[in-house]
């Protein structure tokens, strides 16, 4: 019978199947084998191609042996081609200390990863983020921060102008005055951002940097809450050995004004070069807003006090990772950013 | 900065705290000591010697011969000095040794007898005036042979004193002495000025008129006839110098001096070159030439203070003197002017010529209009005693209106509502009065603020004073806790740093530029925005802010190329800038990078190392906005004059332009002498903010199987993959969920100016297992169309 005869066929080709796969010894043939049975032009393609003379159920029938011993021929071969896979390579030394394939990696600047730092740690005792222009008016620069035109605090910054009543912020500090502008106390806010002096750049200035400046207004603020906030940051960035030195100073915008210094993180207080044998190492000013501050921003300055402080993030970031050009930062040169 | 030598200081108030504690503690009421200079005399070949022996010149009576153990050798010299006695401790000028401008000491013979060097005087050894006999130096803190001065207190210190603008007083010997009596608790001794003069009326000889009262409130002036101009005396030079003051001669010396002492800047004139004998203190003609002391040709605006006598300005208001009246060794008589100047008016001016002087530092900062007359007084009195003047009778002062003393109100209460901390107080009063505040009443006090201290305005003024020498170290940190005002969270800035996570996740190195650009790179860019420009740049490098963040990086490119590093993956976040009239200019936050190099900065040994290539970026760029969930971006050709045309690709989104990515020219890459291929993009943060969506909802996972096809398909080279895809995409049904490129072939098994695209279909049902003929009607279709819009045969 047409039946049986092709039941043998399939029989015997899996018994051929069978005696070359054994004798197969490398890749090569296990590939024409593959092609021998399963190709297209192969003699299981063959058989289903005769298959069509068969009426249906006969044809289900016969269907599903051919497609067994396919699947069988298919499953032989790949556990065949794998074993001689091992075959061939098992002949050569597996080297493990062949380096990983090392795709790039990125970091982030040395100065963001400060920020991310500082603004962290402030958000963390409640301090919202505030934004403002880079770009400002003279106005919110230095006359609502009580720097009139003619007075020599003026000087104290070198500034950078648009026109006489545009310049290049020279602080963040304008930024105090925009949010207390829009809302009422209490407030809460830190203002990060980049800033711009007319400095010749050198080890320790560059014509941009970044700042953070801090401001909280409500009733009852007092200094030693900027105190408490300041020494909570310290610790929080350098340690919970850090302590905070406050020396009186002098700006507009504050009074009583002060500069806070941290403890020389080089030396721990011992006295060392990078502290001028002081132990402290200056960080930046502080104080509280001065109420001439709040009659431009029309708060009562006698119901409510503040404080306002600010911070260079480069400054923190030399002392952090002990970089002794502020310059580095802006070059980019990418064997100093693989640093960090 | 003000340069203060401890020794000088002493005039005013004794103490002997060590330096760095005094200078420690100056820091903590807020004058900063920078900086503290040591400085002693200098010799060479001076050391202590002790005389042992004393024996009479034997030609000369007033002479005596001393042996002098100089430590490693006994020495004899000859002395005329009256103070010698065996056994003392002096300094010795050794041979070799130069003394001031004198030649170096040598071996001589002085009347018959051999003289191995100098014993010497104060005066000899420049540490002051004494002439009268050797300089004996006290017994126990010496040792034979070492270099003279060792510790001898003869030496100085200079504390380098920041002191910020708010305080003109501390200009000033008094003001610095004023304070470190507040902090030692002792009181300070001013000069004792007393004038003696002569009965020739000042006001015979000179009139003073102001024109313009607003500016010059006050103006007193003194004549002091039959002056000798000379070098100053050592001690006056030796102060001077010490603070970095160059001597010129007695007078001059002499203003600077009690310039320094007091804080108020004098002039002297020399009154024979005043014509018509008259003072006019009025605004300057504009356009107005005036030769300044420094030899300057000034040219004036009508806003200048001038100081002119009957015919023109002999000097620059506060500022400098005049050539055409200054003092010469000619000089016979000096006219002194003490006057008070509008701080306003000096600084536009200084600042206008700029100009910066000891005179005009500290009257811009405000001087004390009450002040003048002391001043004046003890220039007058030390001009008298040191360079011989006759001083004529009375001042003459114009003051019309007179400046009081303020008052303030403090209140008591508002010290622990400000600082935190309740105060004594005892030590509030004795704090204010110690910095010569009078205090009448209780609570409020009333508190009368001296005109030498400007900065007390308000009450909060008040406060920083007390605290300022309370000391800011008694106020106990308070750490409450704070319940958090926090809105929502600030969404630009989480999204700006998600940006900044997924670029450095993605190998970016993330770099921060200057905000910049110079001229030649804004020509370069695409000048869809109008450049803001600096007025005073540091240099022309620095004229505009960056319109864009690709210069900088191009830099950063060079930079990194020139230490030998080419592979590069690099981006920054930013704000570029472009103007606007009549409002501050528009800041967009922007990101851009660049690639450059290879694909991978280090090797890997199992493959080549691939050069990045215009898709390598737009894949990075394209896993970023499905990372952003943006959907329904689409690139579209576009053109910039520093990118490839045929490589520059616009970002949208709906109808916004979210960004760009391109190749840049290499016409442009030689400008930055960059050989290497650069792909760069930028992006606006807001535009991609905008499209991607603040929500994140997560939809069901379908159970059934994908069914894939792969399908290849001949067409036309010039038809590009994208309109392609698209349009598969358009025919392929509801189920088709997507459509990758696999393979694109060109060559010899297909017909030339042809390629074979070859694309993975992906079909899926939500609802239920696709069955492989259900798929069947969207290839046909696909097919078809693909045929009837591109001409695409299917391969075989």
């Amino acid at each position: 019978m047409i039946n049986q005869d092709i039941e043998s066929k399939i029989k015997n080709l899996e018994s051929e199947f069978k005696k070359s796969i054994k004798t197969a010894n490398d890749e090569s043939e296990i590939e024409s084998i593959r092609i021998q049975y399963l190709g297209r032009k192969g003699s299981i393609s063959n058989l289903f191609k005769d298959l069509e003379l068969f009426p249906l159920d006969e044809r289900k029938q016969i269907g599903k042996k051919l497609n067994d011993l396919k699947s069988h021929i298919h499953t032989t071969l790949s556990k065949y081609q794998k074993t001689s896979q091992k075959k061939e390579t098992s002949q050569q030394y597996l080297d493990p200390t062949l380096p990983g394939d090392r795709l790039p990696i990125g970091r982030y600047h040395p100065i963001t990863t400060v920020l991310r730092k500082i603004i962290s740690c402030f958000k963390s005792m409640g301090f919202s983020i505030a934004h403002g222009p880079e770009v400002e008016t003279e106005y919110y620069n230095f006359e609502a921060l009580n720097i009139p035109k003619g007075h020599p605090a003026r000087d104290m910054q070198d500034t950078l102008f648009i026109d006489d009543n545009i310049v290049l912020r020279t602080h963040t500090s304008p930024v105090q005055i925009r949010v207390m502008e829009n809302q009422p106390p209490p407030v809460r806010i830190i203002a990060p951002g980049r800033c711009y002096r007319r400095d010749t750049p050198d080890s320790t200035h560059s014509p941009v940097f970044y700042q953070v400046e801090g401001l909280c207004v409500d009733e009852g603020i007092t200094f030693a809450d900027m105190k408490g906030v300041i020494s909570t940051f310290a610790k929080q960035l350098f340690g919970s050995q850090m302590k905070i030195r406050f020396r009186p100073s002098f700006f507009p915008f504050t009074e009583p004004s002060a500069e806070y210094d941290f403890t020389c993180m080089i030396c721990e207080g011992k006295g060392c070069r990078v502290c001028k044998g002081t132990g402290w190492v200056e960080i930046s000013g502080a104080g509280m807003v001065n109420p001439e501050v709040f009659k431009y921003v029309k708060y009562g300055s006698e119901r409510y006090t503040g404080y306002a402080f600010g911070m260079g993030v480069e400054r923190l970031a030399m002392l952090l990772y002990e970089v002794h050009d502020i310059r580095l930062f802006y070059e980019n040169d990418v064997r100093f950013l693989n640093q960090f | 900065m003000m340069k203060i030598s401890v020794n000088w200081l002493k005039d005013y108030i004794s103490f002997d705290t060590p330096i760095n504690e005094l200078a420690d503690r100056l820091t903590m009421v807020g004058l900063e000591v920078e900086n503290i200079v040591k400085t002693k005399p200098h010799f060479h070949h001076v050391v202590i010697g002790k005389i042992i022996q004393i024996n009479k010149h034997p030609s000369a009576e007033k002479l005596n011969i001393c042996r002098v153990d100089v430590g490693n050798a006994v020495l004899q010299i000859v002395c005329g000095a009256p103070n010698v006695s065996s056994g003392i401790k002096v300094p010795v000028a050794k041979i070799g040794a130069i003394l001031g401008d004198q030649d170096p000491i040598e071996a001589k013979s002085i009347r018959g007898i051999q003289s191995e060097g100098m014993i010497c005087s104060e005066k000899e050894l420049q540490l002051g005036d004494d002439h009268s006999g050797i300089l004996i130096l006290n017994n126990s803190q010496f040792e034979i042979g070492d270099p003279f001065p060792s510790e001898s207190g003869i030496e100085d210190s200079i504390l380098e004193i920041n002191v910020t603008p708010n305080r003109p007083d501390c200009l000033s010997y008094i003001g610095i002495a004023r304070e470190v009596g507040v902090i030692l608790g002792k009181k300070i001794s001013l000069p004792n000025v007393s004038v003696h003069e002569n009965n020739t009326l000042t006001a015979d000889h000179i009139s003073i008129e102001i024109q313009d009262i607003k500016a010059c409130p006050r103006y007193c002036g003194r004549i002091v006839n039959h002056v000798r101009i000379a070098p100053s005396p050592t001690w006056l030079k030796n102060r001077l110098e010490s603070i970095g003051i160059r001597s010129i001669n007695n007078v001059v010396d002499i203003t600077n001096y009690v310039l320094m002492e007091t804080g108020h800047p004098l002039h002297g004139f020399d009154y024979e070159r005043i014509q018509n004998k008259q003072i006019i203190i009025k605004k300057a003609k504009r356009g107005e030439i005036f030769t300044s002391l420094d030899d300057e040709k000034r040219e004036l605006d009508s806003n200048d203070l001038l100081i002119c006598d009957g015919k023109r300005g002999i000097a620059l208001a506060g500022i400098m003197g005049g050539t055409n009246s200054e003092i010469s060794n000619s000089t016979k008589n000096v006219f002194l002017e003490s006057a008070y100047f509008n701080p306003m008016m000096i600084r536009q001016t200084a600042k206008r010529l700029g100009m910066s002087t000891e005179a005009s530092q500290r009257f811009e900062r405000g001087t004390d209009p009450n002040n003048t007359v002391y001043a004046i007084n003890r220039a007058a009195q030390l001009i008298s005693k040191i360079a011989g003047g006759r001083i004529t009778k009375g001042i003459v002062d114009v003051y019309p209106k007179p400046i009081n003393p303020s008052q303030i109100k403090l209140r008591l209460s508002r010290i622990p509502a400000i600082l935190g901390i309740e105060i004594p107080q005892k030590k509030i009063h004795s704090i204010l009065s110690k910095l010569d505040l009078q205090l009448k009443g209780k609570d409020p006090v009333q508190v009368t603020v001296p005109t030498f201290r400007p900065d007390l305005k308000q009450e909060i003024d008040l406060i920083e004073e007390i605290i300022r020498h309370y000391g800011y170290d008694k106020i106990k940190s308070k750490c409450t806790s704070i319940l958090t005002l926090n809105d929502r969270q600030n969404q630009e800035y989480e999204f700006t740093e998600n940006l900044r996570d997924i670029f450095v996740g993605m190998g970016f190195m993330e770099t921060i530029n200057i905000s910049m650009l110079s001229k030649r790179q804004f020509a370069l860019l695409d000048q869809q925005f109008t450049p803001v420009q600096i007025q005073n740049p540091l240099s022309p490098d620095t004229i505009f802010l960056r319109t864009s963040i690709i210069p900088n990086l191009l830099n950063t490119i060079r930079w990194n190329y020139n230490h030998s590093v080419n592979h590069l993956r690099i981006f920054e976040i930013g704000n570029i800038f472009s103007e606007k009239t009549h409002s501050l200019p528009d800041e967009h936050l922007v990101l851009s990078g660049a690639i450059s190099g290879a694909l991978r900065s280090k090797p890997f040994w199992a493959e080549k190392n691939q050069k990045v290539n215009f898709h390598h970026l737009k894949g990075i760029i394209e896993n970023v906005l499905d990372r952003l969930h943006i959907r329904g971006s689409f690139f579209k050709h576009g053109e910039h004059p520093a990118l490839n045309p045929e490589y520059t690709q616009l970002l949208y989104c709906k109808n916004k332009m979210i960004g760009i990515i391109g190749e840049m020219n290499h016409s442009t890459l030689q400008q930055w002498d960059i050989e290497n291929d650069v792909f760069v993009f930028e992006f606006f943060l807001k535009n991609i903010l905008h499209f991607s969506p603040q929500k994140t909802i997560n939809r069901s996972i379908t159970k059934y199987p994908p069914v894939k096809r792969d399908l290849a398909i001949v067409v036309d080279e010039h038809i590009s993959v994208g309109s392609l895809q698209k349009l598969i995409y358009q025919v392929g049904g509801k189920k088709l969920i997507s459509v990758e490129l696999f393979d694109l072939y060109r060559g010899n098994q297909i017909a030339a100016r042809k390629k074979s695209v070859a694309f993975t279909l992906t079909f899926l049902s939500p609802s239920r297992t696709l069955k492989e003929e259900e798929i069947e009607p969207s290839i046909f279709a696909i097919l078809d169309a693909l045929k009837k819009t591109y001409s695409a045969s299917l391969r075989s």
